[in-house]
């Protein structure tokens, strides 16, 4: 899988997570190109959450070199990755609560605006570009109530339209439709492609469904025990034949 | 608004106060003062200090100083409060951000408990229990209306507070002010949109640290004098029950919790000596029956 | 007296002191620990401890009466608190903070109306010196000293071997599941209040000779109790009363060469030190209390 180095926009080297005695994530080496669609799957305990963990900042690394725009970012703090357009959605989601959907938004579409001042007003571009987000995300209608009240997969969308409202180049999305119905999470797999459409964006979805991931993905990677089982098009991880002994079409 | 009647009515209120009436407002608008300076840090940035006492008395103390070697000023002695308040509270919210909640309470307390064995162990200097005096001050260095008279106290006082609401509501409706409030909801939330945690919470802390020195400037320039009792817990105690009564929810909420306390036991002293007593009932009925307090009732003030 | 001398002598002072901020630290964890609960009045029943057995003492000549009726009262005032004003209001630590400073403020004030603000010297109830480690150390002290550690001691047997005491660490380590247990929550969380105010008081009762009894005495008390909780590992019981002999000693340490007042600052100063260092406290909460 030769790939071009300069229209790579995220990759890991050799990227590893050790928690005591336990490699979580081994030697794994990805590399996301430019505008991409990749999917992120494997078993329960694969690693996939410790690796969004590690690319979004919120994990240090125990080894390895992470890269964005052909920059060494691996000493870099989780809100310095998210200024410089590497964005995420939580699995577990944290939102505020106290504040409305709106404003949960607000806090993330303002950050491209400079450092927030004291006194100024909240300017209207910002609400502009915070209601398209969540036009986008499918929650405008919820604009105005406390982000801690709405249901789970509102919360869920909601996580989705912070991320979007950061302009990033990449955006990681950790299992967003976990928990959801069947309708709902081919809901956010529509929205998911208006989104690209939209804007132009790299994503790394972690995902269990396998329809799902057949259906958006342009390329797979399969990670077992914390390593890099096989990648691929969705035809060829489809027929490798480690993936189909490990990981059997998933749930 | 709401607010603008709210003001028109203290400006108007002296008429209807006698000698006493003004002087006990001018308290009440100073601890109110010092209450919403608190509440920068707990209601909006979600941090409990059980130590802002200390930057309340060192900023007394910094005017005093201020008037007593430099020059007889008011207005720069309300300056100087700020400034020596504001560096103690940079100093030490640089470290105290960075640990966790209950230890983040325990360093307020620390700190607010050294300061308090300084003053008094630096007799000297502070004047100790019987503290440091002076002659009333001039509104204008020399000249002006005396700040011994209690409607200029009044009014030095309810203009500061004015002055210093208008901006806390800005603040607390501006980009900053957002960001404090979800540092204070959900700190991963705010580090993942982008923002450094600990930087917003120091900043947020030395804010509060300056207003609640501010209000101990006003203090010593309404009293004419300063003691280092101004730097005991029950003053750091009474920052956050003032703030919980009245609801950190709001900018108001603080200074109305501190209002009512204040008032409750001045009124109460017509019939019983010792007051905290019966304070201290209605605290506890207050949290038995009512344990919204009145913060629910001025969340509205916040939205509007 | 030379140096080595005053060091033991300033060191036993520290641990003495020491064992009873132990005795009032412990009284504080174990209400934290079962219940959340950020105990303002704490002070305040170490003052009442302080108060009601120099009343005892004063009235019947009896140290040991003054040191059993004092705990017994600022436990049974403590259990009548947790039932009152706690109870409705368990879970909110926001609301323990105002319900506790009420009765801090009441404590305080009546003690204040009924007594008088005035500062009282109680008389060291036994009197006398005693050879230890070749230092003339006051008998009293070391009366403290023993009493505390049989107090702590007594409470490790009551806590690890009778069935209340297993009750309270099993509500302590999970609650929900305690109630499902069967266990009487509701009579545990009492328990465990009055069990830490008697802590209080007797911490209180003994340090009155040492100290002076004044109403507002609870305050500084308060101050270094949290202090020492907290470093201690918020909830280790174990942790809170290493944390309060160490600060003692520390403290003790230091009056060698300095003055009391810059020695509580250079110990506090220490002790916030420590506490950015290793911000969960030295020792973190144990499954087990211990």
């Amino acid at each position: 899988m030769a790939v071009v180095a300069d229209e790579l926009i995220l990759e890991t080297r050799g990227l590893s997570r050790r928690f005591g005695g336990l490699l979580a994530v081994n030697d794994v080496s990805l590399a996301l190109r430019d505008g991409e669609l990749r999917a992120l799957i494997g078993p329960n305990g694969a690693g996939k959450t410790t690796l969004i963990n590690l690319l979004s900042g919120l994990m240090p690394a125990s080894g390895g070199q992470i890269r964005f725009g052909g920059e060494d970012i691996t000493g870099w703090p989780a809100a310095r990755r998210a200024r410089a357009g590497i964005a995420r959605t939580m699995q577990v989601t944290a939102i505020c609560p106290t504040l409305t959907v709106l404003e949960n938004v607000w806090l993330a579409a303002q950050r491209s605006f400079g450092r927030p001042s004291a006194l100024a007003s909240r300017a209207p571009q910002i609400g502009e570009r915070a209601r398209d987000c969540l036009r986008l995300a499918g929650i405008l209608a919820r604009a105005d109530e406390l982000a801690g009240s709405i249901g789970h997969g509102d919360q869920r969308l909601l996580e989705i339209a912070i991320a979007l409202a950061l302009r990033p180049r990449v955006l990681l999305l950790d299992e967003p439709t976990a928990g959801m119905s069947v309708k709902e999470s081919w809901d956010i797999v529509e929205r998911l492609r208006e989104i690209r459409e939209r804007e132009r964006l790299t994503v790394l979805i972690v995902e269990h469904d396998m329809e799902i991931v057949m259906q958006l993905a342009e390329r797979i990677t399969v990670l077992h025990l914390g390593q890099t089982l096989a990648e691929g098009t969705p035809e060829e991880v489809a027929r490798n034949a480690d993936v189909q002994r490990v990981y059997l079409g998933g749930r | 608004m709401k607010s603008l009647v709210l003001l028109l009515a203290l400006v108007l209120l002296p008429v209807g106060l006698g000698r006493f009436g003004r002087f006990f407002a001018a308290e009440i608008f100073t601890w109110a003062l010092y209450a919403m300076g608190f509440n920068i840090c707990f209601g909006m940035a979600g941090m409990l200090s059980f130590g802002h006492a200390a930057f309340f008395a060192s900023g007394a103390y910094a005017a005093t100083w201020s008037i007593l070697y430099i020059v007889r000023d008011p207005w720069l002695a309300l300056v100087a409060a700020m400034v020596v308040a504001t560096a103690l509270a940079t100093l030490v919210g640089f470290f105290a951000v960075r640990v966790v909640s209950h230890s983040f309470v325990i360093i307020t307390i620390t700190f607010s408990l050294v300061l308090l064995l300084l003053a008094h162990s630096q007799k000297d200097i502070t004047g100790g229990d019987d503290g440091l005096l002076f002659p009333p001050l001039s509104l204008v260095v020399g000249t002006g209306p005396s700040l011994a008279t209690p409607l200029v106290s009044y009014y030095v006082a309810l203009a500061v507070l004015a002055v210093v609401y208008v901006l806390l509501q800005r603040l607390s409706r501006s980009p900053l002010g957002l960001v404090f409030q979800a540092v204070r909801d959900s700190e991963r939330r705010a580090t993942l949109a982008g923002y450094d945690v600990q930087r917003y919470r120091w900043l947020a802390f030395v804010l509060s640290g300056s207003v609640a020195g501010l209000a101990g400037g006003v203090y010593a320039i309404t009293h004419s004098q300063v003691n280092a009792q101004l730097f005991d817990i029950t003053v750091s105690v009474d920052a956050v029950i003032w703030t919980l009564i009245g609801g950190a929810g709001s900018v108001l909420g603080p200074a109305v919790g501190a209002a009512l306390v204040l008032a409750f036991t001045h009124l109460v002293s017509n019939w019983i000596v010792y007051t905290q007593i019966p304070v201290g009932i209605l605290l506890i009925l207050i949290v038995i029956f009512w344990p919204r307090g009145l913060s629910g009732m001025w969340r509205s003030w916040q939205t509007s | 007296m030379d140096l080595s001398t005053l060091v033991l002598f300033q060191v036993l002072n520290g641990l003495v002191w020491g064992l009873v901020i132990a005795l009032i630290a412990l009284g504080l964890a174990l209400i934290f620990g079962i219940m959340e609960v950020i105990n303002v009045a704490h002070g305040s029943l170490y003052m009442l401890g302080a108060v009601i057995g120099w009343y005892v003492f004063g009235a019947t000549e009896s140290f040991a009466l003054a040191v059993l009726v004092a705990p017994a009262t600022v436990g049974a005032l403590s259990m009548a608190m947790e039932r009152v004003v706690l109870r409705p209001i368990e879970n909110e630590k926001v609301l323990t903070i105002i319900a506790t400073t009420g009765v801090m403020l009441v404590i305080q004030h009546s003690v204040l109306a009924t007594f008088g603000g005035a500062v009282q010297r109680v008389p060291s109830p036994i009197s006398g010196a005693v050879r230890v480690f070749g230092v003339h150390y006051p008998l009293y002290r070391l009366t403290v000293a023993a009493i505390s550690v049989m107090a702590i001691a007594a409470l490790w047997v009551f806590l690890t071997r009778t069935r209340y005491g297993l009750w309270l660490r099993a509500v302590r380590q999970d609650g929900k599941m305690a109630t499902a247990l069967g266990i009487p929550v509701g009579r545990v969380y009492m328990l465990a209040v009055g069990l830490g105010g008697l802590l209080a008081g007797l911490g209180g009762v003994l340090a009155a000779p040492i100290v002076v009894v004044q109403y507002q005495m609870g305050f500084d008390i308060l101050a270094t109790v949290f202090i020492v909780v907290v470093i201690g590992g918020f909830g280790s019981l174990f942790g809170a009363a290493f944390t309060a002999v160490l600060l003692g000693v520390l403290e003790g340490l230091i009056t060698v060469v300095a003055t009391p007042t810059w020695a509580r600052i250079a110990s506090l100063a220490v002790m916030g030190a420590i506490l950015l260092a290793r911000p969960d406290g030295i020792f973190r909460r144990r499954a087990i209390a211990r």
